[in-house]
This record gives C-alpha cells, structure tokens and sequence, in this order.
C-alpha cells in the first residue's frame, strides 16, 4: 500500500502501456466492447473499441488484468508491466445453460462506461424475441426499448426521443443507410446472422459522429470465422437466409457472405388471373466482406451490402428501390497508443418506377450517391485520458427525378436539376477520469455543410413565387453553414453499483427527407440545406441515475431528457412535393421541443431474463403558417410507452419468450364538424392533432425448440404467433357517411394485423 | 392495391368536440347560359344529421363584364343571378352580406378547353373508369375539374370529382382515368362526363378537397385540413368562374 502511494506521489514513476486485440478464442472475431480493467491503476476500465483494440498505460508493477464481455467467461491474467506489452487476449463463449460467477468489474459497465442514453441489444436478445413472421429483426428488437418509438403496424420508421423519422443516423460498418427497411416498413435491412453489435445512441453521440438530430444506430457487422468454416441460415414462411463464412488465411483473413430474400411472391404465381401472376413482390439483401491483418500493425476490410425490395402489379405498374454500399478500411496501429481507422465508402441509394397505363408510359429515377472519406485516430493518452479526433469527408450528388414518358403520354419528360452538396467535420474529443469518482467526457465537431453548383437556384415569395434565380457554375459554392456541435458528458459514480449522468448536447441536420404524409413511403425525397433550407439544429440536455442490484444481476436506470429543436419543416396545406423542380417553395419552418422520462429495469442472468421499459413523453412542433402558429403535439407524440420482454430458458431444448407492448395513440387531426359541398359531405377541422388514436396494445409469444445439437451439426424450430389474441389495433380511422343511415356520420377503424403465426427452420454448421 | 393490405375494419365510437357553425358559399358562374346559382349553408356538429341549414336573407352580388346582377333568393339558401353573362377570359367577383359578416372571392373564367373523346378503361371486378381524351392548351397553365353523371343523376359515392392540372402536362394530349367518383359506375349506364376550366385558386381548394375526401388519416395522406378557400372573410366553401364541357355516352351492355 505504502509502495504504491509512494509511486503515485512521484509522477515521474515509469509508466507502460499494455495494448492489443481482444478476440473471440473459437472464432477469432474481434470483440467489440469488451472490458479490460487493471485493479489498482484507480481501478479503471477500459473498453476494446469497434475493432477490438485495447490499450492501459500504467505505473511499473504486476497486475491481474480482468479481461470480461457479456456472453463470455471472464479472462484474468498476470501481467508484469516492466515494459510496454502487446497482448493479444482471447476469450471463450460461455455456454448458455452456466450461471457464470459475475466477477465485480464484470456487468457493471452500464454505470461507469457507457454514455447516458445509450442501449446495446445483444445479438442473442435479438434472436430470442418474437416479431412479425418470425423473423428477428434489429429495428423492431430497439423500439422496445425506452424512449424509441415504433411508428405502428407496417411502418418503416423509428422515432427517437420525439424525433423525425428522418433524424435516426443509421450505420452499417461505418456507410449511411437511408432507407432501413423493406417492404414498407414490415423487415429491416439488416440480416441478424451478418450482425456483430448494435448500439443505439439516443442524443448523446460520440463527436466522431453527426449529421442526423435525434440518434444514432451504429450496427457493425462480423468479420467471418478466422478458423473455421461455417454455414448457417434459416428458412421460413416468407424468406429464407444463408449465410456462409470463413478462413481466408487461416487467423489472419476471413470473409463472409450473408443473403436473404422473400418469396412471397412465389404463390402469386399459382394464380390463374394473369394480372396477379405476372406480379412480383419480394426483396433481398446480401451483406459481403472479407478483411486481411496484414502484420501486427495493419488490417484492411472491404465490405458491400446490396439491397433492394421489388414491387410490380402485372404489367402495368412497378417500383425498385434499394441501397448499395461498398466501403474499404484500413486499421493502422501507429503505436500502442495510438490507433487509427480510414475508411473509403461510396453509397447509391436509388429507386425506380415505371408505369404503362392505356397510353401512358413513364419510368422515373431518383437517386443519392455520395462518397466519403473518414479518418479516426484514437489517441489512449494515460490512464486518466482518451482522445479521438479526426475528420469526416462527404460528397453527395441528388438526383431527385428523371421522369421519362412516350411520345402517347400525358406527361412530358422532365429532368429535376441534380444537386450537389460537400459535407465535411472536424471533430476531438476526451474522455477524462478525473478520480474514482468523477468521469468527463467533452467534445467538439465543427461540421461545415456547402451546397455546390452547377445549378439554378431559386428564392421564392410568401406566395411560393420566385422572386430570384441565381445560376452558378460547377463546384461554384452557393452557401455556406458552419456549425459547432458541442458534446458534455459527466458521470459521477456514487458507489460501486451506482451513478447518475448529466450530459448537454447539439447536433445539426443537413439532409431532410420530405415526406407529407403519416406513412413513409420510398419514394418521399430526400433534400439538402440550401439557399432556402437552414441547417435543423437539437439542443438535448439528459441526465440519469443508475443502479445495479444483486450483484449487477438487476440493471435500473432512468432517464429525463429535454429537447429543444431549430428550422424544423413542414408543408403548406396542398403541397406539391412530387416532380417539383420548386419545391422548396412548399416548405414551411419553425420549431419543436420534446421532453420525457424513461424507466428501464433489466434482468441478465438465470433462467428467466428480460427486461421492461416505460416512456412518460411529449414531442410538440410550433410552425409558421400552421395550427394558427400555435403549438401542436406532433404526430409521433405518444404519451404513456411500455414494453416488457421475458425469455425463459426452460430447458436445455426450450426457449419461451414473449414480449408485450402497449401505448396511448398518436395525434391526428379529426372533424369537428361538417358541412356540405355540391351534394357531398366535407368536414371541418379545427386545430391540428388536437386528437388521438385509440390505445395500442399486443403480446407476442414465441417458443425455440432445438431439435439437433452436435459438434458439426445445429438445428432448431422456432413457432411464433405475432399479436395472440388477435387485437385490431387502430392502423387509421376514416370518417365517412353510415352506409346504413346516410343521414349520419361515422368513424370506421382499419387495422392491419391480427393473428400472424410463423414457424422457422434454423441451422448452423 | 394497397387497400388490400388493411386487415380489417370496424364502426367505432369517437367523441369529438363541437366547434362554432361556420358559413359556407358555393357558386358557380360559367359559359353556359345562364341563371347562376349560389349557395349559402351552415355547418353542423359530427354527430348531428345530414341536415345543413340553409341560410336566408343574406345580399348576394356577382360583377362583371362591367355588370352588378344581385342575386335574387328562390328558396331558401339559394340565390340564382338575373341577367350577368358569363364570358370566357373574364373576371368576376362574387361579395355576400349576411349575419353582419361580409365575404367576398373572385375568380377569373378561363378560356373553354373542349373534351375530343370519351373511351374507357375496364378494371378488375367489373368496375368502369371513363377516361377524358383532350388537347392541353400550350403555354398556357390550365387546371381541369371532371364531374360524372350517370343516368342524368350528379355522382357523389365516390370521393369526389377527380381534377387535373398541367403542370406536369403542358401542350401534351391528354387521356386522363378519372378513379375517384367512378366507383359505382356499371355497364349499361347512360354516363355524362363534364369537364370545367378552372382558374388556379378554384383548382387548388379542389385539390385540397380531394384530399380530405377519402375521410381523412389515410396512410398515405398528409394531415387534413380545411381546403384553402378563395373566399375571404372566413367562410368555408369557394366560388368559381370556369368554362363547361360534357360528353356523353351509352355503356353497352
């Protein structure tokens, strides 16, 4: 004790740096999150990072260095810190039916580690949990979490913290994806079996990252077993997945190769009429990547996702739609202090429609390309200290619609003008551990957005008229928007067990998806800050207590969070989005604000896990030209949220899990009276969603039997049913003249899905 | 298409609020001859009948063509005009007085735009849609509103009368499906399709009206509100000058 106080008092006592890789000790995956703690040097833990490195500098001495990572026995090993060490540290799967003996340090990273407002699902969650025809499925497994929001029954958008659908920054392996779902919102893009991490930031995000207000989704993917190979899929009711990985050179390159596709459709094809069996409906996804260590010092990985959902009613009518990205990284270790990350992406999201009715024939094409450059250096400067710092590049080229008709056609061909915009950030930050107690973490990005020429733009009246053209040449910048996003993060631990987090954060929107209507729909644009459009802006002050109980068994938090947003868009009554060269002209702005608690309580060992989550909130909008520029609730704004899950392992063979959900309705505009216009029946509203839809409620349920378990062989029958007794839940209400008494009024309830059973073959081998 | 995704449907209760009786004017001038006709109504609770009080006694006037014509009332809440024409190319200003609130709108009469043919287009489960054949003016921005008669009588079952613009369309020949009021058209009807010139601010409360039509919180429609008028003074409703047109044909058996 006396050595070591004496030690620390002299501060020119030698310090060493222990760094390396953490991996998974059968697959060789690198493990993203892991903990790795020096008991003694303050007793403060160190996460791997995104590519598994680690490194802790620290006075000369022997240590036991506690290496934990949820779903994995804990590591120790005996270090003698003399010199600066590489190490690599593998760690072994923990078997599911152990109880492990949780070693303190293990368990506990949710006090001291993690950013308030941050949630990590474990890809093992995300299996267990029954959602819609049994797929598993990233984005519907987040929405029951505290504070993020479903937008109902067949509906691709997530809500955070009363955010847009549109200010969710979703990443896959660092690339952008826009449109995260297929098939109007029923599947997610992302295929489980491809899946590593998922970590949802619900604000407060790290300063490398920007560009969307209310979260960030950041999902990175395997890397593919460096030692063996191995195949893995499932096939079900309405698609089926393969997914296929492998040594490239054994322990220092692997691949995989990841797909799924519908087939729907296929029954379609039974049908005699041949307006339906000439349809299609389906869609796939294929995630590819292979990564090579090179030496000690350099890694690289090439990686590309391809998707695309597509849709066609007999020959009449069609749309594709999908992203593809392809991105090149390259890990560099300048030295065990300093790691480094570049990543190349380039991104096309696009989609295709094309219509042949009596004489008309059109085909449009919309797309967003952009291509990026990122540089990530993280400096581990002491044992009190990390830096990150670096620089993000983007280049995006719109092009919002080509519109291509025939000679016979109603329409004329038109060409909206592309739009080009440079989108460049620098960033720093620090993580700083004041003392036992107290932890900082500050940054800064300074994000610059540049709407480029070549291009006319327009400035348009208060009568949606333009007043102005100005023309400007090619790479020419048109205007300029410089914004410092500032991030505040302190966490003071009150005890072992315990702590609360305070943080102050701002993030700035550059791209806005223009989307008028309560759905979302694939083809709604996506547009840039101009001339015209300000940059939208979120101040979110949070903070939060934690709390562990029996022995990190038992996870507790709650949060309240307070948000204050800037040039928020909306539409002029009637507004024409569709095909419109001026329809900036149709936007209006103004501002929003939003506030909530959320409870959150978490269950993580024995038999039965799970967790249930409450949201008490408000998202309001106030905008000029509309409600008589009175605060309004927005649409996604949903009082009273809860979610419940519980897995039950009930034996070596069953798994039995079920998740509930239940929330008040969201706001809609509806009559408060009506009137007549040349025979028919108008009605009248007064305010904007001064109503809400009735209460939502579902339970789901979901039973895994593994019915085959060897070392080369894996199979298991999952049986689901979505929504077990069978609600109709409200999906929208449409008001309308009783068919049966056409003197009166009546509102009539549509919902989507009752009773939705599934049942899905999983193998592995 | 989509509507056969939605699962299922049922009657429910709502309560919704009451809200002030709000005035509403509807007239019409054309090139036809005339009289022309305004009406003026109340607007009544949700949950009250399909009775909408007519509203008598109010001093209706249309100018133009250098001309005031007030309107004389002919029962109650209809107003019908005595000797204004109406000429294409011309403005026209319609100024109400009643309930001590004064209202007014103007409109200007485009020029007439004539309907070449009518065919149709069969679609599933025997339904009927007339499709209008028309060459779109050039240079020119032109709005277009399609009414359906079937058998003489005006359909009102569907959710109302399709309308046009040409913004996308400009100079092109037109053959456009009227979907929205053709529900219930059959075979063997006698189907009258009237197409009346707009001017912009008439296109666009019927565009707006359109929208809030399909009974409003649609999937895919923006929130309802109340069609921009182009009459002043806080009435619902809207008043037009617009050109008229119709064919009419026989559906065979």
């Amino acid at each position: 004790m006396a050595i070591t106080l004496l030690s620390s008092l002299f501060s020119f006592a030698q310090k060493h740096t222990i760094s390396g890789i953490i991996k998974d000790e059968k697959t060789g995956e690198t493990l993203i999150g892991a903990t790795i703690i020096l008991p003694g040097n303050g007793g403060s833990a160190v996460l791997s990072n995104s590519y598994g490195f680690y490194s802790i500098t620290a006075p000369a001495n022997n240590y036991i260095l506690i290496v934990s990572f949820s779903g994995y026995k804990s590591d120790t090993l005996k270090i003698s810190l003399v010199k600066d060490l590489m190490q690599t540290i593998l760690l072994t799967p923990q078997g599911k039916e152990l109880e492990e003996v949780i070693v303190t340090g293990r368990g506990s990273d949710n006090i001291m580690q993690t950013l308030p407002g941050v949630q990590k699902v474990s890809m093992d969650e995300i299996k267990d949990i029954p959602v819609l025809f049994g797929e598993k499925d990233v984005l519907k497994t987040i929405q029951l979490l505290p504070g993020i929001k479903s937008g109902g029954d067949g509906s691709a958008g997530f809500f955070v913290r009363g955010g847009g659908a549109d200010q969710n920054l979703i990443l896959l392996d660092e690339a952008v994806v826009y449109n995260a779902s297929h098939l109007l919102g029923f599947f997610s893009t992302f295929n489980s079996d491809a899946i590593k991490d998922v970590t949802i930031y619900k604000g407060d995000m790290p300063s490398q990252y920007g560009g969307r207000l209310s979260s960030l989704l950041d999902i990175k993917m395997n890397d593919g077993n460096y030692k063996d190979y191995k195949v893995s899929g499932g096939i079900g009711l309405i698609s089926s997945r393969l997914n296929v990985e492998g040594p490239i050179v054994k322990n220092k390159g692997s691949f995989m190769i990841s797909g799924r596709r519908t087939y729907a459709d296929l029954f379609l094809k039974l049908s005699n009429d041949t307006d339906v069996n000439k349809s299609v409906l389906y869609f796939y996804d294929l995630n590819a990547k292979a990564n090579y260590q090179f030496n000690q010092k350099n890694k690289i990985f090439l990686s590309g996702y391809f998707g695309k959902d597509v849709l066609g009613f007999s020959d009449q009518f069609g749309i594709q739609w999908g992203n593809s990205t392809a991105t090149f990284r390259w890990n560099h270790i300048f030295n065990n202090k300093l790691f480094s990350n570049t990543s190349l992406i380039y991104s096309n999201y696009n989609y295709n429609i094309s219509i042949k009715q009596t004489t008309n024939e059109l085909t449009v094409v919309s797309k967003i390309k952009d291509y990026t450059l990122k540089e990530d250096l993280q400096y581990f400067a002491g044992s009190k200290n990390k830096m990150n710092f670096g620089f993000n590049l983007t280049k995006h080229i719109f092009t919002p619609g080509e519109y291509q008709t025939s000679a016979t056609s109603s329409y004329n061909s038109l060409k909206l003008q592309d739009k080009y915009a440079f989108d460049g950030a620098v960033y720093i930050s620090d993580e700083w551990k004041i003392n036992d107690q107290l932890k900082i973490n500050s940054g800064l990005r300074l994000s610059s957005f540049n709407v480029l020429g070549p291009g006319n733009f327009y400035s348009y009246d208060d009568g949606g008229k333009i007043n102005d053209t100005a023309t400007y040449s090619s790479s020419k910048i048109v205007k300029s928007y410089l914004n410092p996003e500032p991030r505040f993060v302190a966490t003071v631990q009150l005890n072992n067990v315990s702590s609360i987090k305070a943080s102050y954060s701002r993030n700035v929107q550059n791209l806005h998806l223009l989307s008028n209507s309560t759905g979302s729909n694939p083809t709604d644009l996506w547009i840039p800050s101009s001339n015209n459009v300000k940059p939208e802006i979120a101040d979110q002050v949070s903070a939060g207590y934690y709390r562990n109980l029996s022995n990190n068994n038992y996870e507790f938090s709650t949060e309240v969070y307070c948000k204050f947003l800037q040039n928020q868009i909306d539409y002029k009554n009637g507004a024409e989005l569709v095909a419109n060269e001026k329809v900036e002209s149709q936007l209006v702005y103004g501002k929003g604000r939003a506030y909530g608690l959320e409870l959150y309580a978490k269950k993580k060992q024995g038999k039965l896990t799970g967790w249930i989550s409450y949201t008490l909130s408000r998202t309001e909008r106030q905008i000029n030209g509309v409600n008589n520029n009175l605060w309004y609730p927005a649409t996604q704004d949903q009082t009273h949220n809860v979610a419940l899950v519980a897995i039950y392992k009930a034996s070596k063979k069953w798994t039995l899990s079920t998740d509930f959900v239940f929330n008040t309705g969201n706001a809609v505009s509806w009559p408060s009276g009506k009137y007549d216009v040349n025979g028919r029946t108008i009605f009248y509203y007064t305010q904007r969603n001064s109503y809400r839809m009735p209460a939502y409620n579902r339970l789901d349920l979901s039973a895994t039997l593994q019915s085959k378990k060897t070392a080369k062989f894996e199979g298991s029958w999952t049986f689901s049913v979505y929504n077990i007794y069978g609600r109709e839940n409200p999906y929208f209400i449409q008001f309308q003249n009783d068919p049966g008494n056409p003197q009166k009024t009546q509102a009539l309830q549509y919902s989507l899905f009752r009773w939705i059973p599934s049942v899905t073959y999983n193998f592995k081998f | 298409m989509v509507s056969s995704f939605y699962g299922c449907k049922k009657v429910i209760n709502v309560d919704l609020k009451n809200a002030d009786s709000q005035i509403v004017i509807t007239g019409e001038i054309n090139n036809r001859r005339g009289p022309y006709k305004v009406n003026i109504s109340k607007s009544v609770n949700f949950s009250s009948d399909n009775i909408f009080p007519p509203v008598s006694g109010a001093f209706v006037t249309i100018t133009g063509n250098g001309v005031t014509d007030t309107l004389s009332e002919i029962e109650p809440g209809t107003y019908l005009t005595d000797k204004i024409e109406g000429l294409p190319g011309r403005s026209y200003s319609l100024f109400v007085s009643v309930e001590g609130k004064i209202f007014t709108a103007s409109s200007v009469m485009p020029e007439p735009v004539r309907i070449d043919s009518l065919t149709f287009l069969v679609g599933r489960n025997k339904s009927v849609y007339p499709v209008v054949n028309f060459q779109d003016p050039p240079d020119t921005e032109n709005y277009y509103q399609f009414i359906e008669y079937a058998n003489g009588e005006r359909f009102n079952n569907g959710r109302g009368n399709s309308v046009f613009s040409d913004r996308l369309s400009d100079s092109r020949y037109i053959s456009t499906v009227l979907y929205d009021d053709s529900s219930d058209i059959r075979r063997g009807m006698t189907l009258t399709v009237q197409m009346n010139c707009v001017d912009k601010p008439v296109y666009t409360y019927l565009a707006e009206l359109l929208q809030i039509s399909g009974g409003g919180g649609g999937f895919s429609s923006p929130a309802p509100a109340n069609p921009t008028s182009n009459i002043s003074g806080g009435a619902l409703g809207y008043f037009s000058a617009n050109t008229v047109t119709s064919k009419t044909v026989e559906l065979p058996e």
